[in-house]
């Protein structure tokens, strides 16, 4: 098991002849991802490292009807449109690995996404990748063989960079790990914390939870509430928050909303404390992730 | 982009709201405004309430040019004051604990706000059922749920036109002839701008002058836009911070501070920079004077050519022969052969350089140049 990314993964990429793209997919079908198809509007009858270009998911869909997940990697002023194109054609897992997706479109998703049974992660996310079994995005370059071993560590991050980093901790104190997954540091993710602990406590390969977060949002929060609404909830977590420094930084503050509502909630030391208090053990610094797992595990 | 008081009323006023006129006759009273980016203008002195017009058009040219907690006023804005019954606060945001933008909103507006209570209305969308009956459990009656609601969603729908990641109106004044829009804070989601015809004058928000070396760092990325590695910030400390991947810059700067150190600077490289832009950048931060130590670290990259972007780092201490302690720790596409050179001029200039690659966790090398910091200052104390 593992979660997103599965040994039964068939993957479409939209956007799949853009510069990233076509230079990302070689490295996704090297490490065994079946990415049996790709999409580009104007496009179809291409080829892409020997993968079919087509013009529309639908005829990608038709043509492969085993494909269960799409990557999307379309230019952000096309990232919603091609979100609802994934869903119209029954596409239930959607990464985005697009950047720069403005607010309102991530939030005129949600209704559809929910409509739909369907899980996206990103947008600005580095990919997801279960170790052996596939990866889709990015995630790990060409060296993800190297930089990511299998076991049974669970990682979230909202840093594309720092996911695998943090998965070289891991590793370095004598664990692997079972899947890792960027949800990217947007304002509207469409996988938060609490998603993604949530797949990893169905996952039975899955013994332990790393979260890297960051100062910004209420996501880490959240993780706080369910642990303390789920006592039953019986997965090790442990959390780096990063950006600590940036409080003593003179901010310069405009509008009076982020006080009113927020206070200092979004601040790195807030989400340090609230989830210590939940139970969560908190690492000051990345690299003692390592340590604390060989002190609970 | 945060959005000066009279370019957000004039998006406002053309979403049908009412705003103060600034038709100006000789007698009446009038507020002279200064449109600076930042918060109680009033308590700083950035706005002032007068009779008549002549005395509105001498605080006028006193305010333009003057500066306000840092802030220099290049425009002044004269409108006449409204009398009013009551103030509200109104702003607009998106909520990542319901993943919906909401209004925070409250019966007592005006300064002071932060002390007060204010409700907020998640909004699934900009139906006008949802104000209304936000306002009635508020305890709002009659005409006013009505009018006040047609208010507030015309307010909602501008912030969503316009894609704006906030929207503040503080205060919202009702007066005799309906609910007017005193002052207005918007911010822009630059992300947004393919969609919409914005066009306005460039703008800072630092509220000191920005350093020579700031400015030299900005000028890199505009001459040249592959990569990233214009961003610097000077801060007081002594340790230069060469810093790269933007989730390791933040966890980076957190862990020398940790180990006791003191960051020069924040700064930021990524996305394969040319060999150029990083030896441009490496040089901004070697400059600034009385360092005792420098960091170049970053993760294992997953994109951006280490050997590449290390060879402009390379240039710099060449020129710049630093005696300073500093640590390396990177790895990535090509490091075999950044590494290589990075000990080819460690040799070659006998400088005090420790070297890493992923071997080493990212965050323990702060511990190895703080340690070798300390050592340098004993010595100089002997």
């Amino acid at each position: 098991m593992s979660i997103f990314a599965e040994e039964d993964t068939k993957l479409v990429i939209q956007g799949i002849t853009g510069r990233a793209a076509s230079e990302k997919t070689p490295h996704m079908i090297e490490y065994g991802t079946d990415v049996v198809a790709g999409v580009t509007p104007g496009k179809g009858g291409q080829e892409v490292a020997g993968v079919p270009v087509y013009d529309t998911v639908r005829e990608a869909v038709e043509e492969h009807p085993e494909i269960n997940t799409s990557l999307v990697y379309v230019p952000h002023f096309a990232a919603k449109d091609a979100v609802l194109e994934a869903l119209d054609s029954g596409i239930k897992k959607i990464n985005v690995t697009t950047e720069r997706i403005p607010t309102r479109d991530m939030w005129e998703l949600q209704d559809e996404l929910e409509n739909k049974d369907a899980t996206l992660v990103g947008p600005t996310s580095v990919g997801v990748i279960s170790p052996g079994k596939a990866k889709i995005g990015p995630i790990g370059g060409n060296n993800a063989e190297e930089a990511y071993e299998q076991g049974k560590i669970g990682i979230i991050s909202k840093s594309g960079g720092m996911t695998t980093e943090t998965a070289q901790v891991v590793q370095n104190a004598g664990f692997g790990i079972s899947t890792a997954i960027d949800i990217g540091g947007d304002k509207i993710a469409g996988t938060s914390f609490v998603d993604a602990l949530k797949m990893f406590q169905e996952d039975e390969q899955t013994d332990a939870v790393v979260m890297f977060g960051e100062l910004g949002g209420a996501y880490e929060n959240q993780v706080a509430e369910f642990l303390e609404e789920n006592p039953d909830f019986d997965l090790p977590i442990i959390a780096f928050i990063t950006g600590k420094f940036t409080e003593d930084m003179p901010s310069q503050q405009y509008g009076h909303a982020g006080a009113v509502i927020r206070g200092d909630q979004d601040k790195p030391s807030y989400k340090e404390k609230v989830l210590k208090e939940a139970g969560v053990q908190v690492v000051s610094i990345h690299h003692e992730i390592g340590k604390k797992l060989n002190q609970i595990l | 982009m945060k959005l000066q008081e009279h370019e957000a009323k004039e998006i406002l006023e053309n979403q049908g709201l009412m705003v103060p006129s600034q038709e100006l006759q000789s007698e009446g009273s009038y507020v002279v405004k200064a449109q600076v980016l930042m918060n109680n203008r009033k308590e700083r002195g950035a706005v002032k309430f007068v009779d008549g017009l002549e005395d509105a058009k001498e605080f006028k040219q006193e305010m333009i040019g003057a500066e306000f907690d840092g802030h220099v006023a290049d425009k002044v804005l004269i409108e006449e004051q409204v009398d009013f019954d009551e103030e509200y606060y109104v702003s607009f945001m998106y909520d990542t604990d319901t993943r919906n933008p909401v209004m925070i909103f409250s019966r007592e507006g005006g300064t002071g706000i932060e002390g007060r209570k204010a409700s907020k209305l998640v909004l699934e969308d900009d139906s006008q059922f949802r104000f209304r009956n936000f306002l009635s459990k508020q305890g709002f009656e009659g005409k006013e749920i009505l009018e006040l609601g047609m208010a507030l969603q015309k307010l909602f729908q501008a912030f969503l036109e316009e894609d704006a990641r906030l929207l503040e109106i503080n205060p919202l004044a009702k007066t005799e002839d309906g609910y007017v829009v005193l002052d207005a804070m918007m911010d822009l989601e630059d992300d947004a701008s393919y969609r919409h015809k914005w066009d306005y004058p460039d703008r800072t928000v630092m509220n000191r002058e920005k350093t020579e070396r700031e400015i030299k760092a900005e000028k890199i990325d505009e001459d040249d836009h592959r990569g990233v590695a214009g961003k610097y910030t000077e801060l007081e400390g002594d340790i230069a911070m060469m810093l790269a991947g933007g989730g390791a810059s933040l966890t980076n700067m957190d862990a020398i501070i940790e180990y006791g150190g003191k960051p020069a600077n924040y700064t930021e490289y990524g996305g394969n920079p040319p060999t150029e832009k990083v030896y441009r950048l490496s040089k901004v931060i070697m400059s600034k004077p009385g360092l005792k130590g420098l960091w170049h670290v970053g993760g294992t990259a997953n994109n951006t050519d280490v050997e590449r972007t290390m060879d402009g780092f390379i240039q710099a201490l060449r020129e710049e022969e630093p005696e300073y302690a500093i640590v390396i720790r990177r790895d990535g596409p090509h490091a075999e052969e950044a590494f290589e050179k990075l000990r080819e001029v460690k040799e070659e200039l006998d400088l005090n350089m420790k070297l890493f690659r992923n071997d080493k966790p990212m965050t323990e090398s702060a511990k190895d140049l703080m340690d070798m910091v300390e050592d340098q200052n004993r010595g100089d104390e002997k």
